[in-house]
C-alpha cells in the first residue's frame, strides 16, 4: 500500500486531459443524437397521429376543408367538369358536390 | 517487442476514452437512423394512403355518373289500316226495301258499295333517344349503346345488320388543382357476345389506377334491363293506326369493386 501511495507511475497530465476531453465529447455526442432521435420520433409519432386524423376524415367524408373546387375527367374525346368538395388535410379525397 | 507493447499499461486511459467515444458514437448513429427510418416510413405511408384515396375518389365519383344514368330504346311497328269501300253494279231497292223492276220485269241495278276491303301496310320505326342524365361519356359510346341495343334485342321479324360492340375508352382524372396524384383508366362496354342470359352485354367495366400504376381498382357495372311493350292507336273514319312499342329500358347497378386491374 505504501508503496502504491509513494510510486511515481501514472499518466501524464496532458493524457490524462485528452482522456477527460475525449469522453467528456462522447458523452456529448451521444447525448445530442439521443436527443435529435426522441425529438425525431416525437415528431413521427405526431405525424402518424395527424395522417391517421386525416386519413379518416378523407374515407368518411368528414371534415371539409375545401369546397366548389374543380376535377375534370376526359373519357375518349369528352372532357367533363365536376365540381367537388375536398376532406382531409394531411391526404385528401374528394366527393361530388352533392352526390 | 510487440507482445511487451500490448502487455504495457501505459496510456491506457487514452485508449479506453477513445473506445468510449466509439461506442457512443455507433450508438447513436444506430438510434439517428432508426429515427430517420421511421421518418421516411411516413412520407411513403403518406404518398401510398393518398394514392389510394385519389383512385377512391375518382372511382366514386364515375360510379355516381354511372348510376345515374339509363339508357332506353325502342322498335315501333306501326300498322296502319286503311278501310276502302268497294264499288260494283247492286240492285235499286225502293222505300220498302224491295227489288225495283223494269218495264220488262227485270231487277235494276245502279252502282253502288258492295262491301269494304282493309289494306294492311306494316312499318317500323327506331326510337334512339339520349342516355338519360349522361355526364361523362361521349358521344361515340352511346352510338355502340345504340349498336348493342340493335344486335341484341332487335325483334326477330326486323332484320338488324348491326354488328357485336367492341367499344373501349381511355379514362383520365385530373385532379392537379387539388395537388391529388392524376388518376388514369380505361372503360368498356363487356361486348360479350355469348352473353344473352341476363344482358350483360350492356355491362359497362371501368378500369382505374394512380399513374405510377399503384393503387388498382377495377367496377364492374352490372345492368338492369326491363322490356317495355307499349300499344297505342290513332284512327279515323276508314283508316286505323296502331303502334307496337317493342322497348328496352336500361338502367346500371351499384358496382362490384375488386382490387387490382391495372394494365
Amino acid at each position: 500500500m505504501k508503496r502504491k501511495i509513494c510510486s511515481n507511475r501514472a499518466e501524464t497530465l496532458v493524457e490524462a486531459l485528452c482522456a477527460v476531453l475525449i469522453t467528456a465529447l462522447a458523452t456529448a455526442l451521444l447525448a445530442g443524437m439521443v436527443t435529435s432521435a426522441s425529438r425525431l420520433n416525437e415528431a413521427a409519432v405526431n405525424n402518424d397521429d395527424e395522417l391517421y386524423s386525416s386519413v379518416t376524415e378523407a374515407e368518411t367524408f368528414s371534415g371539409v376543408s375545401d369546397t366548389e373546387r374543380e376535377i375534370s375527367v376526359a373519357v375518349g374525346g369528352k372532357v367533363n367538369t365536376f365540381t367537388v368538395d375536398v376532406f382531409g388535410d394531411v391526404v385528401t379525397s374528394y366527393k361530388m358536390r352533392g352526390g | 517487442m510487440l507482445r511487451k507493447k500490448l502487455n504495457s499499461k501505459r496510456g491506457v486511459t487514452l485508449l479506453l476514452a477513445l473506445l468510449l467515444f466509439l461506442i457512443c458514437a455507433l450508438v447513436g448513429s444506430v438510434v439517428v437512423s432508426a429515427a430517420y427510418t421511421s421518418a421516411g416510413r411516413y412520407v411513403r405511408n403518406k404518398d401510398s394512403q393518398q394514392s389510394y384515396l385519389a383512385v377512391m375518389s375518382a372511382a366514386r365519383l364515375i360510379e355516381e355518373c354511372v348510376t345515374d344514368m339509363s339508357y332506353e330504346a325502342a322498335y315501333v311497328k306501326i300498322v296502319e289500316e286503311v278501310t276502302q269501300p268497294q264499288y260494283g253494279l247492286i240492285p235499286l231497292k225502293d222505300e220498302d226495301g224491295n227489288n225495283v223492276l223494269d218495264e220488262n220485269g227485270e231487277i235494276v241495278y245502279v252502282e253502288g258499295i258492295t262491301g269494304y276491303v282493309t289494306s294492311e301496310f306494316v312499318s317500323y320505326e327506331l326510337d334512339l333517344p339520349n342516355l338519360v342524365n349522361n355526364r361523362l361519356f361521349e358521344q361515340e359510346f352511346i352510338d355502340k349503346l345504340d349498336i348493342c341495343y340493335q344486335y341484341h334485342h332487335t325483334p326477330d321479324e326486323v332484320y338488324s345488320g348491326a354488328p357485336p360492340v367492341d367499344y373501349a375508352s381511355d379514362i383520365s382524372v385530373n385532379s392537379d388543382e387539388l395537388g391529388i396524384p392524376k388518376v388514369v383508366g380505361q372503360m368498356c362496354l363487356s361486348c360479350d357476345d355469348n352473353a344473352d342470359e341476363g344482358n350483360s352485354h350492356f355491362d359497362i367495366v371501368v378500369k382505374l389506377w394512380e399513374e405510377s400504376g399503384a393503387n388498382a381498382v377495377t367496377m364492374k357495372f352490372p345492368c338492369r334491363v326491363t322490356p317495355t311493350h307499349e300499344l297505342s292507336t290513332e284512327s279515323g273514319d276508314n283508316w286505323n293506326i296502331s303502334y307496337f312499342t317493342y322497348g328496352i329500358e336500361v338502367e346500371w347497378l351499384s358496382p362490384t369493386v375488386r382490387k387490382g386491374g391495372a394494365e
